[in-house]
């Protein structure tokens, strides 16, 4: 039994940051069910990721808990996440305890300092006396990549920041089994393969560059989907490019360039050219919801999809944590 | 570290918010400054909803209207505070979910009841279904919280 | 067909106020290697790791997982899953651990957490943060308050008393004497616990759970691997959570679905579990019901079906749910000797598979077949529950 996406919401724009965070989750929610056809009582279960320090409110799935439809209903709550609330979703519905299952994610940071917030993710023995944020995570995760990526790949792609700040956002997905999908006669994904990983805590040297857990990750969701080439089973990626640096060392771990042909695959990327395509959506650029950028990520590519050719395949790459320490891999198809 | 906590690493976590309020909450704070205070209806319950919310949780639906209700109620649950917690305010002080004419769902404020000293004053001068009246902070004093009325014994 | 699940092994540490001599990694490590030696595996035999933490603000380090993931066992890429939801959040990961199973998508999943509420210093300070930034944020309501009113509720319909509150209290911290990692181990009199100092009217000190500190851990896996390990697992034969309305002054009033004295949401949580279970509440030998307040004791037992709310409070003092009663509830002297939150609703779990297994040591209940768990969170909110049998659920698949 395969999970599949009979639905998608990004709510985002300018108008939203003027609502209190409790309505803009409400008004994604409901949007999701209404486009989708449902209505909140096919829900059976919710699965959401709420981050307490990004929200400001010490446990904040209470009191969002009521925007999610939760109201006597199975709600679980990964705040590492939203990609993990996603796979438990997807997990659920494989086990069968679960027909349709709504999944939340969201980040308002017009309301708080999340800078200063990325900073109590930090230990406070070694890390947080030091200035790091998001930013500057970034910035060092970058200068481990310009070491392993070499300077012609350098050259060809720049290390500019992908985006100036995160906007306001919720996502929401709508989850059900196959079989409840293919009764529906609307287009949908199904969730082929899927994996989820993380790297030490302990940012340093070769793995703040290549992010093994990211490689881990999409070898799971490979095996799950029967991939063995996905240059050739891919038809396009979705992922978290903080740089475009980034974004190589991602298809790099993604097994779609090799440590041999980086520098071919560098001015491919530059130039638009690679054999599948990469951010075909723009990107991070296009999409920073800061915490909800991977659920969005996912969104994105299910978009596209369903938009698109029958048994088309795309990944959508999602990554958090104290730069990318944690990354996660969903390869979606067409319906 | 401190002469207290000698193996230890002292953190003070001091982060700023601007929580948006959104439509709603903004209407009942400006109507609770005109001495007003307002609920929300929801067309699939019929509930008439304080504090007020854009939608209904019970139906996943919005609030439809508003609905003034009215200044006088009935304590619904309540309990007093004899403790002291770092950030709150000195005890003893009574908190309450009241009940007030015109709203089905009950509000939490204080209850300014003098003479709390302990568990048997509290027993003789607070009861479910005791009634209650809304009192206003004076216009100098309000903050736009909650916290600019509360709620008195009705004699 | 889900796949059948079953507990390994569990591990816990002595809850304590401080653990001045082991930082968090090193507390969650210690309980790790105490459930895997319980289910006689290593880190190597876990595929996947959920790791329960509750408020962040409580330890201190926000988004700890990640500081913790090298601890959790989750080195070398191994998947690893954060869950939160509030005092709930250990019973809610083992159901999250659970799904990783039953899909087929793992086999042995790790359930850990650690907590040092001991050290935030303001933990109710913080839990005042929970709260609606709108209209209850300025108010002191903080997780004490919220259940003393929900205790004045339970008194107004059912003539429950104080005294009554306090006996539930002596039950308690009498079978936690039975309970090595157990907190609070104090012997105290009805006496004792009325006089107690009155923190929130009507609940006392010596109704009150403590700010404890430890770990704790599950191994859960698929039923071929538990073949060969274990000869007397835990099987999870039942799952139930829901969720009631965030809005206390909702649940009072003519319109609301049940005053507050009563948890309707609770009631369904278990309810879904029995059914799931093929089970009732007459098929429990005993229950590790969460309850951080002597006088939610008396409200969650009705909730499962053990006892009327009109009748509770007299079978409690008769010694109904005693360990040798008819009921036995909470032998490990329950949340009220021991509150580590994030660890909490797991250790109801454990509580209850080891029941199962028959590894509860003294307070071991005799001839226990089926145990139910339950975890609360939010403001009195998430409702978590399972069920542990001594055989796999009918139709499960063993694979």
């Amino acid at each position: 039994m395969k999970a599949a996406i009979i639905g998608a919401k990004i709510l985002t724009g300018p108008e939203v940051s003027k609502l209190s965070l409790e309505e803009l989750i409400y008004r994604a929610a409901s949007a999701a069910l209404k486009e989708t056809g449902l209505a909140i009582g096919d829900v059976d279960q919710v699965a959401i990721a709420s981050s307490d320090g990004l929200d400001g409110r010490a446990i904040s799935s209470m009191v969002t808990a009521p925007s999610v439809g939760a109201y006597r209903k199975s709600i679980i709550n990964s705040s590492s996440s939203g990609e993990h609330a996603l796979a438990l979703a997807a997990l659920q519905i494989m086990a069968g305890r679960s027909r349709i299952c709504l999944v939340a994610n969201w980040a308002k940071p017009s309301e708080g300092p999340m800078r200063e917030v990325d900073r109590l993710n930090m230990d406070p023995f070694f890390y947080r006396p030091l200035p790091l944020s998001r930013t500057e995570l970034i910035g060092l995760q970058t200068e481990a990549m310009i070491a392993a990526a070499g300077a012609d790949s350098v050259a060809e792609l720049g290390t500019e920041p992908q985006t100036k700040g995160a906007t306001d956002a919720a996502v929401v997905l709508i989850l059900a089994s196959d079989a409840v999908a293919r009764r529906r006669k609307s287009p949908f994904t199904t969730i082929e393969g899927f994996g989820w990983a993380c790297d030490s805590y302990w940012r340093g040297g070769d793995e703040l560059a290549t992010m093994p857990s990211l490689a881990k990750a999409a070898s799971r969701a490979y095996r799950m989907a029967k991939i063995d080439d996905p240059a050739s089973a891919l038809d396009f990626v979705e992922a978290i490019d903080f740089t475009p640096l980034h974004l190589l060392m991602i298809c790099r771990a993604l097994g779609l360039c090799t440590d041999g042909n980086m520098k071919e695959f560098a001015g491919q990327l530059a130039d638009k050219k690679t054999k599948i395509r990469i951010n075909p959506s723009g990107g991070l650029a296009a999409r920073d919801y800061d915490f909800a950028s991977g659920l969005a990520a996912v969104a994105t590519s299910h978009y596209r999809l369903v938009e698109g050719e029958k048994k088309a395949r795309g990944l959508a790459h999602a990554a958090s944590a104290n730069a990318a320490q944690a990354n996660s891999v969903f390869i979606l198809e067409a319906a | 570290m401190t002469a207290e906590h000698p193996n230890a690493v002292i953190e003070h976590w001091d982060i700023i918010y601007t929580h948006d309020k959104g439509p709603i909450v903004t209407e009942f704070y400006e109507r609770l400054a005109e001495n007003k205070i307002l609920g929300r209806h929801c067309p699939k319950c019929g509930r008439v909803l304080l504090p007020p919310r854009a939608f209904c949780d019970r139906d996943f639906a919005d609030t439809d209207k508003w609905v003034e209700v009215g200044q006088k109620g009935v304590i619904e649950t309540f309990t007093v505070v004899f403790q002291k917690f770092r950030g709150l305010p000195d005890p003893p002080y009574c908190i309450a979910y009241v009940r007030l004419d015109g709203a089905d769902t009950s509000i939490l404020n204080f209850v300014r009841v003098p003479g709390l000293v302990d568990a048997e004053a509290v027993r003789h001068k607070l009861k479910v279904g005791q009634k209650v009246k809304v009192v206003f902070a004076p216009k100098g004093e309000r903050t736009g919280r909650i916290t600019d009325f509360w709620f008195e014994p009705e004699v | 067909m889900a796949r059948a699940v079953a507990v390994a092994g569990t591990g816990q540490t002595k809850y304590k106020s401080r653990y001045p001599e082991l930082t968090q990694p090193d507390l969650l490590r210690t309980a790790i290697r105490r459930a895997l030696e319980d289910a006689r595996l290593t880190l190597d035999d876990i595929d996947a790791v959920v790791y329960a933490m509750a408020p962040d603000a409580l330890t201190g380090v926000m988004h700890a997982e990640r500081w913790l993931a090298d601890a959790s066992g989750a080195i070398d890429g191994k998947p690893v899953i954060r869950i939160n939801t509030g005092g709930a959040t250990g019973l809610s990961a083992v159901q999250a651990g659970y799904d990783h199973i039953a899909s087929g998508a793992f086999d042995t999943v790790l359930i850990c957490a650690a907590e040092r509420t001991g050290e935030s210093g303001d933990a109710q300070s913080i839990l005042n943060r929970i709260w609606d930034p709108m209209f209850e944020r300025a108010l002191p309501l903080n997780t004490i308050t919220m259940l003393a009113m929900q205790a004045v509720c339970f008194f107004q319909k059912y003539g429950t008393t104080e005294e009554d509150m306090a006996h539930v209290s002596v039950k308690r911290h009498k079978a936690a004497l039975k309970n090595p990692y157990a907190h609070i181990q104090q012997d105290v009199t009805v006496e004792e616990v009325l006089r107690s100092r009155m923190i929130a009217y009507p609940i006392k000190l010596l109704d009150s759970c403590p700010s404890s500190s430890g770990a704790a851990a599950m191994v859960l896996t698929n039923g071929e691997t538990i073949k060969r390990l274990n000869e007397r697992p835990a099987w999870i034969t039942g799952l139930g959570c829901a969720a009631e309305t965030y809005w206390m002054g909702d649940r009072t009033g003519p319109k609301a679905e049940a005053y507050h004295a009563d948890s309707p949401a609770l009631a369904q949580s278990i309810q879904t579990s029995y059914a799931m279970a093929g089970l009732a509440a007459k098929d429990m030998q005993v229950a590790e019901l969460y309850a951080p307040f002597s006088n939610i004791e008396l409200h969650v037992i009705p909730e499962a079906g053990f006892a009327s709310p009109y009748e509770v409070a007299r079978r409690m003092r008769e010694g109904a749910f005693d360990l040798d009663g008819e009921m036995p509830i909470n032998p490990s002297g329950g949340v009220l000797c021991s509150n580590p939150i994030a660890a909490t609703a797991l250790i109801r779990g454990i509580e209850a598979a080891n029941q199962v297994m028959g590894r509860a040591g003294d307070h071991q209940v005799k001839g226990v077949r089926n145990a139910l768990a339950t975890g609360i969170g939010g403001d009195h909110q998430f409702f978590a529950s399972m069920i542990f049998s001594d055989r796999p659920r009918a139709g499960d698949d063993l694979s």
